[in-house]
C-alpha cells in the first residue's frame, strides 16, 4: 500500500516513513498543504496520513476541500488536539480515523490496513488466491500450510498482485509500489524482484505478460 | 481607620446631641426672660396694688399718726403656696420710717428710693425690688420678690429640657447606631458576597442592585475582573497551545524509538536513534524557551541596565560560534560608536533569539553581522527574509510563517518581544539593499541609560 504522509515535523515525518516502510507500506512524506494537493492530484496513493497544523493551513480544511472535490481517499488525521470534540470535528469533517499525538506506530500501521481491507471491500485481514495466502499484519505469504517468508519488496510486489486476482498489473503500477518518487531506479529492478518472489512461490506463479505487466496465476504446487 | 459604622454614628450623635444642647442654652434663656418679664410685671401690679389699697383705706390718717403702731398689711405668704416669704412689701413714710410690712420681711429697708424696679442684697439673699411712691399719701411703696425663686422655675424650665435628653440620648445613640448599619448593609452584603466567590469565578458582579455611591466600586471591580479572565484565558489558551507544540515532538520520539526497536539493519537503526536525539534536543529547546518566556512575564521589574551592549553581544556572539560554524556561517560582531548599558539577562535572551533565527535562515557560506552603533544593535543576514505579511504576526507565540522551511517552534521573536518590552526596547525589521534581513532591537529614550545609572 501506497501511503502519503503530510506532516510538517521533519523528525515525526521521517519515522513515519520509515516506521510504515518497515510495516510493509510504501510512504512518501510532504510538509504542507500545496504539496499534499499536488501529490493527491499525481499519484495513486491508498490512504493520506495527514497532520492538522501545517504550516500553509489547516489539515483539515484541506480535508475538506478533498471531499467537496469528491476525492474519497482514506484519511487518517494526526493531531495533538485530541479532546473528543476535536475527534468528533476531523471525523465529521471526512476523516476516516484518528489518531491523538504522540500515537503507537503499530496501532497506526494496523489501522492503515484496516483502511486498506474495507477499500477493497474484504473483512478478513489475509489475502488469498487460489490456496495463496499473503498476510499483510506480518508480511509472510502461505501456500497451504507452508510459510514462505518475504523481503520487503517482495511483500509489496505479491500485496500489490494479489489485490485484484487475476488482474494484469502495469509494470509502471508495480515499479510505482516499490520504489515510490525515488530516481535512478534501474530498468531491471523489477525483474530482479519478481525472480526471486517467483523462486519462492513456484515458477508458474507470475505470468509475464510481454509489454503490459504481470498477472498471479493459480498453481498447484 | 475607623469603621464608617462608627464614624456615622459618632458624627451623627455628636451632630444631635450638639443641636440638641443649642435648643437647650436657648430655650434656657429665653425661659429666663420670659420669667423675668412676667414676675417683673407681677412685682410691678403687686406694688400698685397695695398703693391703691392703702389709698382706699384712708390710711391718711395712720400717716399722719407716724409713729402710732404698726400698720396691718395683708400678708402675701398664702396668697401663692411655695412662694412664701418670696414676695415682701414694706411701706415707709417719706420721711423714712418703716410703716408697716408684710410677714417675717426683714427689717432693713428693701431697694432704693427710686420708683421702679432696682436690685438688692439682703441677709445674703438677692432681691428684685419695686418702689411705687404716692405721694398724695406720703408713703413709699417698696414690694420685693426674693431672686431664688426666680432661679428655681428657671433651673425647673432647664430639667424639664434636660431630663428628657438623658432617657432619650441612649435610645437614639441605639438607633443610630442600628440605622447606620441598616444603611451599610448593601456592603456589607456586597463584601459578603465576594468572599464567598471562588477563585475561578471571574464572572462580574451586578451592579443595578447596588446603591449608586457604591456602583462606581462595583464598575471599577468588574473591570479589574475582565482584565484577570482576559489574562487567564491568555494564559489558559497558552499552556493548550504549549501541550499540543510539545506533543509533535513527543510523537517523532516516540515513532522513532519504535522504528529503531523494529529496524532490521543497523543503518536504519542508527539513522532512527540519531532522529531520536535532535527530536529530544529540540524538545528541550521548546521547553527552555517555555521557561523563559514564563519566567520573562513573572518578572515585572525593569532589568537594570548592569552592562554595556557591547559586553553582552560579544557573550552571546562566543556562545552562538559553535552553531555557528556548524551550520558553515561566518558570525562576526563590529562596533561603529559608544555602546549602551542594558540588562544583560533581557538582552541577552532577545539577542540571543534574534541571531538564533538569524543562523537558522542564513544560507550556508554567508556572513551573519551584529552591528553595534549608539543606536542599539541590528542583527544583518543573507536569508529569504520574513515575509511583508508574515510582520505583523511574527512576536505571536507560536507563529511560524506560512511559508517557512525551517520550522521553529515560533516562540524565538515572542521571547524576544517580550523581553525588550521589559527593559523598554523594540524591535523592528527591514530589509538592506541587497534584499537581506536586519532585525533591530533600539533602545527608546526610556530604555536608553549609562552604565549604572539606576
Amino acid at each position: 500500500m501506497r501511503i502519503l504522509i503530510v506532516e510538517d515535523d521533519e523528525i515525526l515525518a521521517d519515522g513515519l516513513a520509515a516506521g510504515l516502510s518497515l510495516n510493509g507500506f510504501l510512504a512518501e512524506v510532504t510538509g504542507t498543504c500545496a504539496d499534499a494537493d499536488m501529490a493527491i492530484q499525481h499519484g495513486d496513493f491508498a490512504a493520506v496520513v495527514l497532520d492538522l497544523m501545517l504550516p500553509d493551513g489547516s489539515g483539515l480544511d484541506l480535508l475538506s476541500r478533498w471531499r467537496t472535490t469528491g476525492n474519497h481517499i482514506p484519511v487518517i488525521l494526526l493531531t495533538a488536539l485530541d479532546a473528543v470534540s476535536d475527534r468528533i470535528s476531523g471525523l465529521d469533517q471526512g476523516a476516516d480515523d484518528y489518531l491523538g499525538k504522540p500515537f503507537d506506530l503499530d496501532e497506526l500501521a494496523a489501522r492503515l490496513r484496516a483502511i486498506g481491507r474495507r477499500n477493497e471491500g474484504r473483512a478478513e485481514p489475509v489475502l488469498r488466491f487460489g490456496n495463496l495466502a499473503l498476510d499483510p499484519a506480518q508480511q509472510i505469504a502461505r501456500r497451504g500450510l507452508q510459510q514462505i517468508t518475504l523481503s520487503r519488496r517482495e511483500y509489496t510486489l505479491l500485496h500489490a498482485l494479489i489485490e485484484r486476482p487475476g488482474a494484469i498489473v502495469a509494470r509502471a503500477t508495480l515499479e510505482d509500489r516499490l520504489y515510490g518518487w525515488q530516481d535512478g531506479v534501474e530498468s531491471n529492478a523489477l525483474e530482479v524482484h519478481i525472480h526471486k518472489l517467483r523462486a519462492k512461490l513456484g515458477a508458474g506463479a507470475i505470468r509475464t505478460v510481454r509489454g503490459v505487466g504481470y498477472q498471479l496465476q493459480e498453481c498447484a504446487t | 481607620m475607623m469603621s464608617i459604622r462608627w464614624r456615622l454614628f459618632a458624627i451623627l450623635l455628636f451632630a444631635t446631641g450638639l443641636i440638641w444642647f443649642s435648643a437647650v442654652v436657648w430655650l434656657q434663656y429665653s425661659a429666663k426672660a420670659q420669667i423675668e418679664r412676667v414676675l417683673d410685671s407681677r412685682l410691678a401690679e403687686a406694688g400698685q396694688m397695695v398703693s391703691a389699697l392703702l389709698a382706699d383705706r384712708g390710711l391718711a390718717d395712720a400717716v399722719s399718726a407716724d409713729t402710732e403702731g404698726g400698720l396691718s398689711l395683708p400678708d402675701f405668704q398664702h396668697v401663692e403656696g411655695g412662694l412664701e416669704r418670696q414676695l415682701h412689701c414694706q411701706v415707709w413714710s417719706l420721711r423714712g420710717t418703716l410703716l408697716g410690712q408684710s410677714g417675717a420681711g426683714p427689717e432693713a429697708r428693701l431697694g432704693a428710693s427710686e420708683p421702679g424696679f432696682s436690685m438688692t442684697q439682703m441677709n445674703g439673699e438677692r432681691w428684685r425690688v419695686y418702689t411705687v411712691i404716692n405721694a398724695e399719701l406720703g408713703v413709699e411703696i417698696v414690694v420685693g420678690e426674693s431672686l431664688a425663686m426666680r432661679e428655681n422655675l428657671v433651673a425647673d424650665v432647664r430639667a424639664s429640657l434636660l431630663w428628657p435628653i438623658l432617657v432619650i440620648a441612649p435610645l437614639l445613640a441605639g438607633a443610630i447606631w442600628l440605622s447606620a448599619g441598616r444603611g451599610l448593609l448593601p456592603l456589607k452584603q456586597f463584601a459578603a458576597g465576594l468572599s464567598v466567590r471562588s477563585e475561578s469565578n471571574l464572572s462580574p458582579v451586578a451592579t443595578t442592585p447596588l446603591p449608586p455611591e457604591m456602583r462606581p466600586v462595583g464598575a471599577a471591580l468588574n473591570g479589574l475582573l475582565a482584565r484577570l479572565a482576559e489574562a487567564r484565558r491568555r494564559e489558559r489558551d497558552f499552556i493548550a497551545y504549549a501541550a499540543h507544540e510539545l506533543k509533535t515532538p513527543l510523537a517523532g520520539i516516540k515513532t522513532q524509538a519504535q522504528v529503531a526497536r523494529a529496524a532490521p539493519s543497523g543503518d536504519v537503526q542508527r539513522n532512527a536513534l540519531d532522529r531520536l536525539t535532535g527530536a529530544v534536543d529540540r524538545t528541550n529547546r521548546l521547553v527552555n524557551q517555555l521557561l523563559d518566556l514564563a519566567r520573562i512575564e513573572d518578572d515585572g521589574a525593569t532589568g537594570r541596565p548592569t552592562d554595556t551592549t557591547d559586553t553582552i553581544a560579544r557573550k552571546i556572539v562566543s556562545e552562538l560560534q559553535e552553531l555557528a560554524a556548524a551550520r558553515n556561517l561566518v558570525l562576526h560582531i563590529e562596533n561603529r560608536g559608544n555602546s549602551c548599558g542594558a540588562d544583560p539577562v533581557h538582552l541577552g535572551l532577545a539577542l540571543r533569539n534574534v541571531i538564533e533565527n538569524a543562523l537558522n535562515a542564513a544560507p550556508a557560506g554567508t556572513v551573519v553581522t551584529i552591528l553595534l552603533s549608539d543606536k542599539g544593535i541590528e542583527v544583518h543576514d543573507q536569508g529569504p527574509g520574513i515575509d511583508a505579511a508574515d510582520l505583523p504576526y511574527v512576536t505571536q507565540r507560536f507563529f511560524t510563517g506560512t511559508g517557512s522551511k525551517h520550522k521553529g517552534s515560533g516562540l524565538g521573536l515572542a521571547i524576544t518581544a517580550a523581553a525588550l518590552n521589559q527593559i523598554g526596547w523594540t524591535l523592528h525589521f527591514r530589509k538592506d539593499a541587497s534584499n537581506g534581513q536586519i532585525v533591530g532591537l533600539t533602545p527608546t529614550t526610556n530604555g536608553h541609560q549609562e552604565v549604572g545609572a539606576a
